[in-house]
This record gives C-alpha cells, structure tokens and sequence, in this order.
C-alpha cells in the first residue's frame, strides 16, 4: 500500500530473487503466505470472520437490517460493502473517511461476491418492491502486510457464510417484526479471489507489503464454483500484457481449489 | 422497573454485587504499531494500537515542551446491536476526549518535545462498560511502547442497579439500572483520572461506589502487569 | 525483591537505594517507569531500571536510515533503523556538514546511511558519521543513477557514465545495509 518507500538496497535484492524464481521468504512464485480464518469472532454481528493472511489481518462484520429495495432490482435484498483501513493497521494510516485505496478495495469485493452470485439475492425479499432485507458487510483493516484484496474478500465470503439472521415478517399494519426463527444466508457459490503481481518479468501470487511496493502491475481476480472470471480489477498505473494476464489467470486458476477448500474447512471446523 | 438481582443476591449473569466480568488482556500484538493490546471484559473485545512518539504531520498542535497525546475512540460497524455508522458519532468524540484525559496524567510527556503520541482504540464488539476497559488496555499499549510512565491507568464502572451498588456493569445494568459511575485510577498515587457519572447518588453511596471502583481496578491491575510480564518475560515466568 | 518490572511496580525505597535510570519516585517510594530488567549494586546502593524499549534514539544510538534531502550543509535522513531494529516511527535525523572533502554532500537523496547520534536538541536528532563504520551503505550515480562501484575510501565511479563522485563510504559499503 501506499507509504512504504523501499530503499533501493532491499529492492534489488526482491527483484533479483524473483527473476531468478525465488522469493526472500522463501515461498514459491504461487505459494499464499500461512492463512488463518475464524468465523464467527463478533457474536453481536449477524456474521463475521477474522482473516490473517501472513502479516495481513482483516475483520469482516455482517449486519442484517431490513428495507427498501433498489427501485431497479424491486425483488431483491441489497448488498452493501464498506471498507476502512484501521489507522492502527500502519504507520501511514490515518483516521479519515475512506480513501481511494479503502474505496477500491471494498468495491474489487464486493464485485467478486455480486457477480459471482454467492447469496442468491432472489431470496432475501420480505414484501416484493416494499420490504427486504440488507446486508451491510463492513471489512475493518486491522494490519496492512500486502494483498488485501484477497483477505478481504476471504474475510468477506466466511463472514457471509457463518451468518445467521432474524427472519422477518410484515405485519398489517406495515410494521415488519420478526418471526421468531432464524435462517443463514441463501448462499450459492464460493467465489475465491486471487491477486497476481508482475515485479519486473516474474509473476507472483499474494504479495506481501514490499513486494507489493514494487510491482509493475496487479491482477486481482475472482473465480466462481466453476472455475469461470466472475470479475477482474486490474491495479497499478502500469501495463501488462496479454501473455502475462494469462499466465496470472493460469496461476490463479490452479490456486484457486486450495484456497477455497481452506475456507470451506475453517467453517466446518467452526460448525 | 426491570428485575436485575435475584432473590439470592446475584446478577443476570450469575455475578455478585462485587465480582468483575470475566476477562483477558494481551500485550503487543500488532506488529507496525509501536505498542498494542487487545482486552476482553464481559462482551467488549477492544484493540488499542500506540503509534509514537513520531514527528508530528504538521507543526499545528505541537509543543515546544512536551509530546502531545491524541486518542481516537472508535466503534466498528458490526460492533453494536444495530448497525454503527462508520463516521465518528459524538459519543466517541467525547469518549475520545475523557479516555485521552485520563491516560495523560500518567505519562511522562516531557521527554518528547515537539513529537506527538496516537492512541487509536478499536471497539471490534462493545458490551457495557467500553470506555474503562478501552483505559485498561490503553496503559498496557503504552507501556508496550515503552512510553514512560507513573503508572498504569486501570478503569472500571461501578453502578447501581435495584437500589445495589455493583461493580462493572454489563450492557444491561447499564441500560436499565439508575446509576453508571465510570472511574479510572492510578492505583499508586491514588489518584482518580476519569470520572463521569450519570444518575442520582447520595453521598454515602458515593463513598461506598468509590471504594467498590478501587477494589475492581486493584484486580484489572494485576491483569495488566501480567499481561506485560507474558510479553517481555515469558521465557523467566513459565 | 524483582529484578524486572512493569510500569507503576514499586522498586524500593529511596532511603534504601540511589535510584536510577527509567524510574519515577513519589512519596519516597522508587517505581519503575517502563517494563524493564532492575539491577542492583550494592557497591553503591543503586538501583537501576532499564527499560526494554526504546521508544526513541538517545546519542551514541545507531541509526541506518535513507537520505530524503540534501539541502547543504544539511543532510535530512529518514530512519528505518534504531539499533538494528526496524523503527515503527516516523523521525528524521540531521547530518551537519561542516567543510567535507570538496564542500560535497556526504551522499546523494535515496542513498542508505549508517550514522550515531550525537545530540538532540528540540526534538532535533543530529547524527555524526565520522568513525570508519559510519557512512554510505548503498547509493547509486548522482548523474544518471546508474550502479556505482567504489574506487578508493571516499570515491564511487558509475558503471554506466563513468561519472566519479564522492560519498563518504562505511567500511562495509554495500554489505551492511540488514
């Protein structure tokens, strides 16, 4: 992220290491730093999980509330994401509204969910046109160690997964009240995202916060259950080319079953 | 008016009038920051990260003879019952201001003119009682950043709830019982840093609630230290 | 009693021993400041508490951080290291120099320096680098910031446009830097 400046010593000796198809810690070229889930962490929130991904660490909440619906979607429940960098998560953090990078992240998210069509949306509608059901997913940086994108959108997909809500009901008189039961969320598919960066000609996955300050362009992607591109932010103010997206498409699709078979089983484990 | 203690004396939650909520601290667990500390008290589950003393971004709102300390309370969205708006509420800002004013007394500023000391303390889930255990993890952030201190600050709640003083009230006590007395104290000098009341008192219930505060932060003290000994001493103590 | 303490821990008291280092003493009682290791001398009956963390550079300290501005006769170094630890805060130190070789800077921005600190004056850090370990770790050509290798003490001459500069080199140049 922005505020590390590395010095040239440290970057030379980065670079070197991954043209010659190595990384100074020592992972292979697609290998994840040690990620850590645990769901449910917030009991006061509907849903939540806590992400360690090496030295990153994200906490995703879920809110249930009901409401409007979109006029243009009249027949389906809202998702909402917001992101917030902590200003404990580094020193160059600071206390503030969300800024660019804050706002790119929870919408790389939150497009990875929508477009994969994790929470099937049909289902979450109380009264159609007049009454459904919101989820506001809040993602809280807690430590910036690079790739963000993908621990969110980890700390994200659990959180949606481990939640329960109040099933709700409209009354006659229009007040909307619960049932008294309670239901998890329609969910559908298991969307992973996987991020790539291009540091000289070597591509890697997962960057850490150095490698991360020097990439010559970031690929982040989001694979559905099936193995299609259910959405795609390309970062950096930089170019790759076509050769390269699909060499990062390529090592994020063979990733992709690791990765998601970890967060199935962080849930499970967590019952 | 609701039914907080039963016939045998004890709290909702199975407490006695003078008994603490169930709790943990951790020390340095952030690894950018230069100090931090997580607690749990009850349901609060609170990160407190310490950055500082750094230069200051600005020359505004530096001194020329010691550090200045900022402190910025802050509740997570998902933290409450219902939704939290992300922008800082008025309530955190005084929560802010209070912690901040409670923790200065003992630090020994001095030594770091020019510079400025942030304190940002994270509310990941918010029980009753919040800002005394955001105190208590606080302290053991700045002593975790090797900002020297007179003492540690250890704050608890005392309330009163059916007509009984209680120690450390839960979010429900402090809803629907008549008194919350927050107080924070550097135990060595006796001296009281925070203190904010809401409801009616007499005198003598005053006193009391005071000694009962002195009794609860004596405990949570002993957790703070332990928690730094865990830290830098783990290797001697086990 | 401890040989270890955390902040507020009550140490002694001071009609017992001379107190001394990160200590705060109030009605006669000697308490440790920080969380740090006590030791006694009973030569002298002191006390002394050292702190475990260093949350800021006192002189003779060690600092390796990169130049940000050179504005003679002022150097402005950005510190990354303290003691060979990665400093978490922002804090910049000032290199004064006074009639260097040729009226040249000690290095050039971006370059790592190795330097220890010689005084602090209004939150000001001045270092010095005049011991043969002190200097330039790493630096690279002024002109086209092309790879630079040392020819001599105090001179680098570029791989690329054969430009000689001068830097005043730690012993070690290029393989210090951690």
């Amino acid at each position: 992220m922005k505020g590390l400046v590395l010095d040239n010593l440290r970057r030379d000796q980065l670079t070197d290491a991954i043209s010659k198809g190595r990384r100074l810690d020592g992972r292979g070229m697609s290998e994840y730093r040690k990620l850590e889930i645990r769901p449910g962490i917030i009991p006061k929130a509907e849903g939540s999980a806590r992400v360690k991904l090496g030295d990153t660490e994200v906490m995703a909440g879920v809110k249930i509330e009901h409401g409007k619906p979109f006029p243009d979607t009249p027949d389906q429940g809202v998702l909402i994401i917001n992101a917030e960098v902590l200003p404990l998560a580094s020193e160059y953090a600071e206390p503030g509204p969300p800024d660019e990078d804050a706002i790119e992240l929870a919408r790389v998210v939150d497009r990875g969910i929508r477009e994969s069509k994790m929470v099937d949306v049909n289902k979450l509608v109380i009264v159609p046109g007049k009454e459904v059901y919101l989820m506001y997913v809040d993602i809280s940086v807690i430590s910036t160690g690079g790739n963000l994108f993908d621990a969110s959108s980890y700390a994200v997909v659990a959180a949606l997964m481990n939640t329960k809500f109040k099933i709700l009901k409209q009354e006659e008189n229009g007040s909307v009240i619960p049932t008294g039961e309670t239901s998890e969320l329609p969910i559908v598919d298991l969307p992973v995202s996987i991020t790539a960066v291009k540091i000289k000609k070597g591509i890697i996955l997962d960057p850490d916060v150095e490698e991360e300050s020097i990439n010559d362009g970031r690929l982040t992607v989001a694979y559905d259950q099936e193995g299609n591109l259910c959405a795609i932010q390309k970062g950096q103010a930089s170019g790759l080319k076509v050769e390269e997206i699909m060499e990062m498409v390529k090592m994020g699709k063979e990733k992709v079953p690791e990765i998601r078979e970890m967060i199935r089983g962080a849930l499970e484990k967590n019952g | 008016m609701m039914n907080l203690i039963d016939e045998g004396g004890k709290r909702l939650d199975g407490r006695s009038f003078d008994q603490l909520r169930p709790f943990s601290m951790q020390a340095g667990l952030l690894k950018s920051a230069s100090g931090s500390a997580y607690i749990e008290q009850g349901g609060n589950k609170i990160l407190v990260g310490v950055y500082g003393p750094r230069d200051s971004r600005s020359r505004y709102g530096t001194n020329q003879d010691k550090a200045v300390l900022r402190c910025r309370y802050h509740m997570l969205p998902f933290s409450t019952e219902e939704r939290k708006s992300p922008q800082p509420s008025r309530r955190e800002i005084e929560i802010s201001k209070v912690i901040r004013d409670a923790l200065e007394p003992a630090l020994l500023l001095e030594e770091f003119p020019r510079s400025v000391i942030d304190i940002y303390i994270e509310v990941l889930q918010s029980d009753g009682g919040s800002r005394g255990a955001s105190i208590t993890a606080a302290s053991i952030a700045l002593a975790d950043a090797g900002i020297p201190m007179k003492d540690l600050v250890s704050a608890v709640a005392v309330g009163k709830v059916n007509g009984h003083l209680v120690l450390d009230l839960s979010d429900t006590e402090d809803k629907e019982g008549e008194v919350d007395l927050p107080i924070a104290v550097m135990l060595n000098s006796g001296l009281i840093t925070l203190m904010q009341m809401d409801g009616k008192l007499s005198e003598d219930e005053f006193r009391q609630a005071i000694d009962l505060a002195m009794a609860g932060a004596k405990e949570l003290r002993e957790a703070q230290r332990k928690a730094l000994v865990q830290k830098y001493f783990k290797e001697v103590d086990s | 009693m401890n040989n270890r303490a955390v902040p507020g821990e009550g140490l002694a008291v001071i009609e017992e021993y001379d107190a001394r280092g990160d200590v705060y003493v109030l009605d006669g009682e000697i308490y440790s400041t920080k969380v740090a290791n006590i030791r006694i001398n009973r030569k002298d009956r002191s006390l002394t508490s050292i702190g475990l963390k260093k949350p800021f550079p006192k002189p003779d300290d060690e600092i390796v951080g990169t130049i940000d501005q050179v504005q003679k006769p002022f150097v402005y170094i950005r510190i990354n290291q303290l003691d060979g630890r990665n400093v978490g805060v922002k804090q910049t130190a000032v290199l004064y120099m006074k009639g260097s070789v040729r009226d040249a800077p000690a290095g050039r921005e971006g370059d790592i320096i190795r330097a220890k600190v010689k005084l602090i004056r209004n939150a000001m850090l001045f270092v010095r680098i005049d011991e043969p370990e002190l200097g330039v770790i790493f630096t690279s050509c002024s002109k086209c910031g092309g790879e630079v290798v040392p020819t001599g003490r105090s001179f680098v001459k570029c791989t690329r446009c054969g430009h000689r500069d001068y830097r005043k080199l730690a012993m070690d140049y290029k393989s210090g830097a951690k």
